[in-house]
């Protein structure tokens, strides 16, 4: 089978990371605030310990799937998208990517600057970008809250225009990256 | 005679800690994991002779709110009521009852008055003197369910165990 994305489709690697990624991501999202809301307790360290866990799962499929997308390329425009409309996605997808990779990454720099260490899944330690650092970590939490409220901007775009593309202008754009048809 | 024997500082009967140059660790335990941990603010008063031990006295004051993790968040949790609770009891206490040797160290047995509570505790340390100042250096392990830190959800062994090491370096001073 032929993973390369053909002129006018998605492939079915790029689909696949696609809605797993959209799935993981709005789920972390949904974990993040609901972990980040509890208060002190042996029950929260374990929930913080599934949202840190998932946030380096999505951090290695986010290098997979930019390393992907710059091996296959994407589909063209499909005929007839106004300029602006050209401008807007590859404004917003290149922040997601951006986004993707930021948000765990500042997340992971947030946990190494704390002081209690953490299992990746429970399973094994996993290692601090730097040493625990009361001033660093507050700087990493910042930026980690701030690269939230970005993606939820841009994820509120993304999302309203694959339904613009698909029920106002009833091209292909969404279509095309729900299957290969 | 005795006058020149008297001056000298190795002999001298009471001290206290240089704060600057000593220091005063806890360290609990996180899923197995040691956090050393300090004491920002505590003060050493001690009468005490190597050759007459029994006769001194071991006088330990801690400010329990300048306990440090190097972790804003946790600094933040052990000030509350569930674990060190600094606001009702903002000193801990350590006075000896008896100072003995124990081959090369001593063991100044005393009562230490945590959060409220009393409990008899042995407080071993190693001795050196010279004529510029006094060093003691120890080490003990405390449980911390005895003085009702980290109670409730955190009051099992696990993820925070219940021993608690102390570990203790104090520069002294000669002082009236």
């Amino acid at each position: 089978m032929n993973h390369r994305s053909p002129r006018e489709r998605w492939g079915a690697v790029a689909r696949f990371l696609h809605w797993a990624m959209a799935v993981l991501i709005l789920g972390q999202l949904a974990l993040g605030w609901f972990a980040g809301e509890l208060d002190s307790s042996p029950e929260k360290i374990q929930w913080m310990t599934g949202h840190k866990s998932l946030g380096i799962t999505i951090l290695a499929l986010a290098v997979l799937r930019v390393a992907w997308r710059l091996l296959h390329g994407r589909p063209t425009e499909p005929p007839g998208i106004p300029a602006w409309s050209v401008w807007a996605s590859r404004a917003s997808h290149a922040a997601l990517y951006g986004l993707m990779l930021y948000l765990p990454l500042t997340g992971w720099l947030t946990a190494s600057t704390a002081r209690l260490p953490w299992d990746l899944w429970w399973w094994f330690e996993w290692p601090r970008l730097a040493a625990p650092d009361p001033a660093l970590h507050e700087v990493a939490e910042d930026l980690h809250e701030i690269g939230v409220w970005l993606l939820v901007a841009v994820l509120l775009v993304h999302v309203a225009a694959g339904l613009w593309h698909h029920f106002v202008r009833q091209d292909r754009v969404l279509a095309r990256m729900w299957s290969d048809s | 005679m005795a006058a020149l024997f008297a001056a000298s500082a190795a002999s001298a009967d009471t001290w206290r800690s240089l704060a600057d140059q000593s220091t005063l660790e806890f360290i609990p335990s996180y899923e197995d994991t040691p956090l050393p941990s300090r004491f920002g603010r505590f003060e050493v008063r001690l009468d005490f002779d190597p050759d007459r031990p029994a006769e001194g006295r071991l006088a330990v004051t801690v400010w329990v709110a300048s306990a440090d993790m190097q972790d804003a968040q946790l600094n933040a949790e052990i000030q509350a009521p569930g674990w060190f609770g600094v606001s009702l009891h903002p000193e801990a206490r350590f006075e000896s009852t008896d100072i003995t040797r124990r081959g090369d160290e001593f063991v100044a047995a005393g009562t230490l008055s945590l959060k409220g509570v009393r409990r008899e505790v042995r407080v071993p340390f190693r001795w050196q003197a010279d004529q510029d100042g006094a060093r003691m250096q120890g080490a003990l392990e405390l449980d911390r369910s005895d003085f009702g830190i980290g109670d409730g959800e955190w009051a099992a062994d696990q993820p925070i165990a219940h021993a608690v090491g102390v570990r203790f370096d104090i520069q002294l001073e000669a002082s009236d």
